[in-house]
């Protein structure tokens, strides 16, 4: 909060208690927009790689920038991202459990069991005629690489490594993230790292 | 090669795997299309306006209270018919419900022998009843 209050409206809060009060309420929504601004793509990819789906990444990022500013946004700026990160976390395994309990429901039923809309475009399949750059293609593909390792990976190891590693939230805000001890998060952390160095180590090697 | 060197190449590569990995999605973030971009802008407009707004903290509020204003209304409303009702019609004194009750009785009974009115049908047949008295007295002893 207070990276947000410059030092003349600090030195008239010191002398006006009312007025203080009155800065920071207005300060709130901006610091707010800021924050949400700062992680939102970041929160759609790693919603994006959960659920290799683009708009149910974006509903659930929508959906945890609308709890948190409904539901914490009088909250110390301090604690929004491990709260966000909850909401977010929550979210992609809320749909990931329904996903779940669709496609077993649907498994029930006879008749064709893919769902025509996942089935892929021939189109994207064709060469669109523009000269590949073999740097971005390396790029790709080992982004490709590193989500298919990812989606390997057990959940709480995938979510201790994407909070820890991609969006450097420390041991006792992954916890919170994570709604585990600080212990767990360092046993999920590091069972993660040792696999994808094991997966992924020689490839990138 | 001994066991130290191991446990540090093993650490090398943990640490060269989680840097890859962080360039690689930062990476990624930097090239999301214009499109989503767009669309995780309009998000974050809504749900800072839907917050914030007085008229969506109305509405928010009003929506979360509904349900329990209805279990309220439905719980008034149950006790009203379950207390309310019945004393309108009950009655508490046992004398005047005897009375009510007679009353109703003779109206039922007047009604089943035909007549509208109970004290019409008394004075009709009052000639009868004089000479059945008369009669009764006036009859000999066995």
């Amino acid at each position: 909060m207070s990276r947000f209050v410059t030092l003349s409206q600090a030195t008239m809060c010191w002398d006006d208690p009312a007025l203080k009060v009155k800065e920071l309420v207005l300060d709130q929504p901006r610091a707010l927009n800021q924050f949400l601004t700062e992680v939102e793509r970041r929160a759609f990819r790693m919603a994006q790689m959960a659920l290799r789906d683009a708009d149910d990444a974006l509903d659930v990022v929508q959906d945890a920038m609308l709890k948190l500013a409904k539901n914490y946004s009088s909250k110390p700026s301090a604690e929004w991202p491990p709260l966000f990160y909850r909401i977010l976390q929550n979210g992609i395994r809320d749909l990931q459990r329904r996903r779940s309990v669709r496609k077993r429901f649907m498994a029930w039923l006879p008749g064709p069991k893919d769902d025509p809309e996942q089935e892929a475009d021939p189109l994207d399949t064709v060469a669109d005629g523009a000269p590949a750059v073999p740097e971005q293609l390396m790029q790709d593909e080992a982004i490709q690489q590193l989500e298919e390792y990812l989606r390997k990976l057990p959940v709480r190891q995938r979510e201790a490594f994407m909070l820890r590693n991609f969006e450097g939230l420390d041991v006792a805000d992954t916890a919170i993230a994570m709604g585990c001890s600080e212990g767990s998060v360092k046993t999920h952390y590091s069972r993660a790292v040792h696999s994808l160095r094991d997966q992924l180590g020689e490839v990138w090697g | 090669m001994n066991d130290a060197d191991t446990k540090g190449g093993a650490a090398e590569q943990a640490t060269a795997v989680e840097r890859r990995s962080r360039e690689l999605f930062n990476d990624s973030v930097a090239g999301l299309d214009l499109h989503t971009r767009s669309r995780l802008t309009r998000a974050r407009y809504a749900a800072l306006e839907q917050a914030h707004s007085r008229r969506g903290w109305i509405f928010s509020t009003q929506g979360r209270w509904m349900p329990a204003a209805g279990v309220s209304a439905a719980a008034l409303l149950g006790l009203a018919l379950w207390f309310g009702a019945p004393m309108s019609g009950r009655v508490t004194d046992p004398v005047v419900a005897t009375e009510t009750s007679g009353f109703e009785d003779l109206e039922i009974v007047a009604s089943d022998m035909g007549a509208s009115d109970p004290i019409e049908m008394l004075q009709d047949e009052s000639e009868f009843y004089d000479w059945a008295a008369n009669a009764a007295s006036n009859e000999p002893a066995a």
